[in-house]
């Protein structure tokens, strides 16, 4: 469907679950601290074009799980920040209990096939 | 849908976002460079290094800006810039197609406009959904001199019957299955609300009338239940916000004025809500009374209008939540049954109703519409307009299809182009996609365009036509429901636009037009196949309306030629009604008799005489005749006339005489009979001289001392048994009609009328003097409409068929012109030629027309039903239709025809 918006090494839908916990616990963000947060927990383990944060901040926006405004960034300039929306943090919860259900949905067959 | 709107707003304005988008990607760079400067970095190795961990930003930008958008809508854009530049550049092909919807959308639109305000719109009452008339047979009762019975046949052509007060009172009492049920009964007496009295249309209401449509007060208040107690009401009267506007101008101090209905003082206490015109279509009632002030306002001589020989209110009923209308009318058909047991079981005499229960069962219809009522202008005109809107979409579809015919031809034009583009790999969905918005635009631009024509044709239609009174309260404006109309008429024509010429477009084989010189043969055979369907259709859509319209014409003009029995030309004739209450019938007779006198003293009067009902123009009520020893009662229609009636009308006498000033109370009876009459009654025996009953019961005391030929009782009832009273010796009619034999074609003067009676009794309400033969034309109203407005269509449909055919010739004659050039340089005779290309057009005449035939016959009896004095077939005129439907295809062939034979073969080889 949609071309190429995310790091091909990235699952799909990862890297939304990423954005939306990083605004979570860091509250309004412009989206290089986003990047910068992601890339810092990730520990690099995680090698990201951080320009493909803004189809994924935009794709969060028109799903109406975040919103954006202008503000000024801690060394004066003007940023774009994003913040949760009600919805999106519903989404959270939602997404997480996905990532758990797939994770331990592949854990199973790992575990199986390395039995069989 | 928030998104959704932030899509559309980034689709629109691209450049605010996109400026937004760099500014963000700026800051993040510059932010990564400040922190690659922080680490020791020289400022240019930073902004580099910046640069690398960010990627690729003009493909990210270019994702974004994809995952932006609406796809859709920017593709939609883009092919509408297309589009626009495309009809901008062939402007007389965008004219031309734009006119000729425009035209046809009009035109339907002016007919819906009609179609809507006469029979679709709903009433603006509260739920209209919900109400139901209620007809129901009268129960049997001891009633001394039969009934008074409201007998209403509707639009639908069912007959609602009237109910009585007791029975209206039966039906609120006794049926759960109702809500609440009104009652109201149209009445038309003199109103003096001012100085000069009038004619008011007056409705007598029941109390819960305003609660129950749920229509409040605009001024004061409206009627409350209490209102109307029986036997008599509060002596009050609610107007109509129409009538309050042009009566009092508005006026807020109307609020407890007194005005008199038929000289009986009534209180205004208020003024309904605008928008409100009672439960008719048209103009509706001027004021509304308590229904039990019926008497009071509004007597009928010898009758109780609250008692149960007088059956003539119409009921509507609410129907409970949940309730359907078969349900209700199921139920109260089984309360019926037991109502007539019981009064069945309390009268000794044997009642004739049990044959109105038979023949018209207990019924409710649908009450919620305009034309679910018995007005006049909804009874004539739901079933004509109803025709006229099925033949004006006829128009429609013929219209179409030469635009079609138009797409394709310049599709053919286009085709190297489309080929072109499909084999360098287009999407054939984006071409499909720009023939959509191409049909959208136009027929959208079509349907702008034909807001104007239909103002215009409405406009113009009560010009052409004789709509009379019966326009009033019709408001002739295009309003939403009609601008709603041609939106949603233009996209469905645009959609069949597209349908049938992109499809065609687009299909074709794409390589072998791209080879030289193939351009020759740019229409190939499929396209070509799909206009000879379309003109064979159109030609045989335009001869169905062809015969229509001649049938209807000729109709026409068998009703305006039927004989009236009088001398139509140089009578005139105005109504006068006196106010009923308190006035005795001498006094009354007195009056017309110095009225008759002075009209005669008026200049250009060369005789003049009284009638209760004009002659010619429907029905005018009547009773029972019969003769001493003989048990047969014959039905007749009676006259009340003045003296010298039949000399004034020019209406011949066969034998006897005619009524004189001598004819009045004291004297014997008499009356003036037809052969109707005569032969119903007497065969072939003498009937001068002879005595009858004129009433059910009554001894025979009227002499006959006159007969009449038979003369048709409108154009087209058929003569029926007639008696002529004269109306001095039985003065019973409040309004009388003068009618003037006037010399040369003059019409009596409207002036002098008013001066005369004005002299004579101020309180008397007249009619502005007309031609009778106005009245009868108003009374072919219908078939006037029908007449004029097909024959429009079926002109429309004609030219635009000789158009198609036209623009098909002269098509089939460009594409085979070398053909035809190589041909008559060979020394071909100009003759085959000329059959070369009239064998196409006669050969799609002959086809359409076989098949318009065919379907016309088929459809014919809808038409016949309107139809008077010949049969929806009449062989005559569907062959003088066919021969001039033959005639137009013929000369749509001849230029074309012209330009063939007249080709330069040395031209045509030139260009090899």
């Amino acid at each position: 469907m949609s071309k190429g918006e995310t790091n091909p090494g990235l699952l799909q839908g990862t890297l939304d679950l990423m954005v939306l916990r990083t605004l979570q616990t860091l509250g309004p963000q412009h989206g290089f601290g986003l990047a910068k947060r992601i890339l810092q927990i990730s520990d690099g383990l995680l090698d990201l074009n951080q320009g493909t944060l803004y189809p994924a901040l935009l794709r969060l926006e028109q799903r109406g799980w975040i919103r954006a405004r202008w503000g000024t960034s801690e060394n004066n300039r003007r940023a774009r920040f994003y913040e949760l929306t009600r919805a999106g943090r519903r989404q959270i919860d939602a997404e997480e209990r996905d990532w758990a259900r797939t994770v331990g949905l592949m854990r199973r067959f790992l575990r199986s096939s390395e039995e069989g | 849908m928030r998104a959704l709107l932030r899509r559309l707003l980034a689709t629109v304005r691209p450049n605010k976002a996109d400026r937004d988008l760099d500014a963000e990607v700026r800051f993040h760079l510059q932010s990564l460079a400040d922190e690659f400067e922080a680490k020791g970095l020289d400022s240019n190795t930073a902004r580099q290094a910046a640069r690398r961990a960010f990627g690729g930003a003009e493909q990210m930008k270019e994702v974004y800006r994809d995952r932006r958008g609406l796809p859709l809508v920017d593709g939609a854009l883009r092919d509408l810039r297309h589009t626009a530049r495309l009809l901008l550049r062939s402007p007389g092909f965008t004219l031309t197609v734009v006119a000729t919807i425009a035209l046809a959308i009009g035109a339907n639109a002016a007919v819906f406009l009609l179609l809507d305000q006469v029979v679709l719109r709903q009433l603006p009452v509260a739920q209209p959904s919900d109400l139901v008339i209620v007809s129901a047979p009268p129960l049997p009762g001891e009633t001394g001199r039969g009934l008074l019975m409201g007998k209403n046949s509707s639009s639908d052509g069912h007959m609602t019957l009237g109910v009585s007060y007791p029975l209206y009172q039966t039906l609120q009492k006794r049926i759960p299955l109702f809500q609440d049920v009104l009652a109201h009964h149209a009445i038309r007496p003199t109103l003096l609300a001012g100085t000069t009295p009038m004619l008011a249309d007056a409705e007598l209401v029941t109390g819960n009338y305003f609660d129950m449509l749920g229509i409040k007060a605009a001024l004061g208040r409206t009627l409350r239940p209490d209102d109307d107690r029986a036997p008599v009401g509060s002596a009050v009267a609610v107007l109509a916000h129409g009538f309050w506007q042009r009566q009092f101008g508005g006026d807020p101090s109307v609020l407890d004025r007194t005005i008199r209905v038929n000289n009986y003082p009534l209180t205004i206490v208020g003024v309904a809500a605008p928008g409100f015109s009672g439960t008719g279509g048209g103009r509706g009632p001027d004021l509304f009374v308590p229904l039990t002030m019926g008497n009071q306002v509004a007597p009928i001589r010898g009758f109780d209008r609250l008692s149960e020989a007088v059956a003539s209110l119409e009921a509507i009923a609410r129907l409970a939540p949940g309730v359907s209308r078969e349900q209700a009318e199921k139920y109260l058909r089984g309360v019926y049954e037991t109502l007539f047991d019981e009064a069945l079981g309390r009268i000794t005499k044997t009642f004739d109703v049990a044959r109105y229960k038979a023949s018209f069962p207990v019924s409710l219809f649908p009450g919620g519409y305009g034309s679910s009522a018995q007005s006049a202008v909804t009874r004539e005109l739901k079933r004509t307009l109803q025709l006229l809107m099925a033949m004006v979409a006829l128009v429609l579809l013929i219209a179409a299809g030469n635009v079609t015919n138009l797409l394709v031809a310049r599709g053919a034009a286009r085709a190297r182009d489309t080929a072109i583009r499909l084999a360098i790999g287009a999407d054939r969905w984006r071409l499909l996609r720009e023939r959509l918005v191409e049909s959208l635009a136009l027929a959208l631009l079509a349907g702008i365009a034909s807001l104007f024509v239909t103002v215009w044709v409405v406009r113009l239609l009560p010009l052409v036509l004789p709509f009379g009174d019966r326009a009033a309260g019709l408001t002739l404006t295009p309003d939403r429901r009609v601008v709603v109309f041609i939106l949603l008429v233009s996209v469905a024509t645009g959609l069949y636009l597209w349908l049938t010429s992109a499809w065609q477009v687009t299909r074709r084989a794409s390589l072998p037009l791209l080879y030289a010189g193939a351009t020759r043969q740019a229409g190939a055979a499929r396209p070509l196949r799909l206009r000879r369907g379309l003109v064979v259709i159109q030609v045989a859509l335009s001869l169905g309306l062809l015969c229509a319209s001649a049938l209807l014409a000729r109709s026409l003009y068998n009703l305006v030629t039927v004989d009236p029995g009088f001398k139509v030309e140089g009578l005139s004739a105005f109504s006068v009604q006196q106010s009923g209450a308190g006035d005795t019938a001498e006094r009354r007779t007195l009056l017309l008799r110095e009225l008759l006198d002075n009209v005669r003293g008026l200049p250009g009067v060369q005789a003049a005489s009284l009638t209760s009902t004009l002659p010619f123009t429907g029905s005018s009520g009547g009773s029972w005749a019969s003769i001493p020893g003989v048990a047969k009662k014959i039905s007749y229609e009676v006259y009340l006339v003045g003296p010298d009636y039949f000399g004034t009308i020019g209406m011949p006498l066969i034998a006897g005489r005619d009524f004189s000033g001598q004819d009045v109370p004291g004297a014997e009876k008499v009356a003036v009979v037809n052969e109707a009459l005569v032969s119903a009654l007497f065969g072939d025996n003498k009937a001068i001289g002879q005595i009858v009953s004129c009433e059910e019961d009554m001894p025979a005391d009227t002499r006959i001392v006159g007969i009449t030929k038979d003369a048709k009782a409108g154009p087209r009832a058929d003569a029926r048994p007639t008696i002529y009273l004269p109306s001095f010796q039985r003065p019973g009619s409040a309004t009388m009609n003068v009618v003037a034999r006037m010399t040369g074609g003059d019409t009596l003067s409207a002036g002098s009328v008013r001066s005369v009676l004005k002299r004579l009794d101020p309180s008397v309400v007249s009619s502005e003097p007309r031609a009778v033969g106005d009245y009868i034309a108003e009374g072919l109203l219908r078939d006037r409409m029908l007449a004029t407005l097909s024959a429009f269509f079926a002109v429309l449909a004609l030219v635009l068929t000789g158009i198609g055919l036209f623009g098909l010739t002269s098509f089939a004659v460009a594409r085979r012109a070398h053909e035809i050039g190589v041909r008559l340089a060979l020394g071909a005779a100009r003759r085959s030629i000329v059959w070369l290309v009239v064998r196409e057009v006669a050969m799609l005449t002959l086809i359409g027309g076989a098949i318009g035939l065919a379907v016309y016959v088929s459809a014919s009896r809808t038409v016949g039903s309107f139809l008077f004095g010949l049969s929806a077939t009449d062989p005559p005129t569907v062959a003088a239709a066919t021969i001039v439907l033959a005639a137009v295809a013929l000369s749509a062939g001849f230029i074309p025809v012209w330009r063939a034979t007249h080709l330069d073969p040395a031209l045509t080889l030139r260009t090899e």
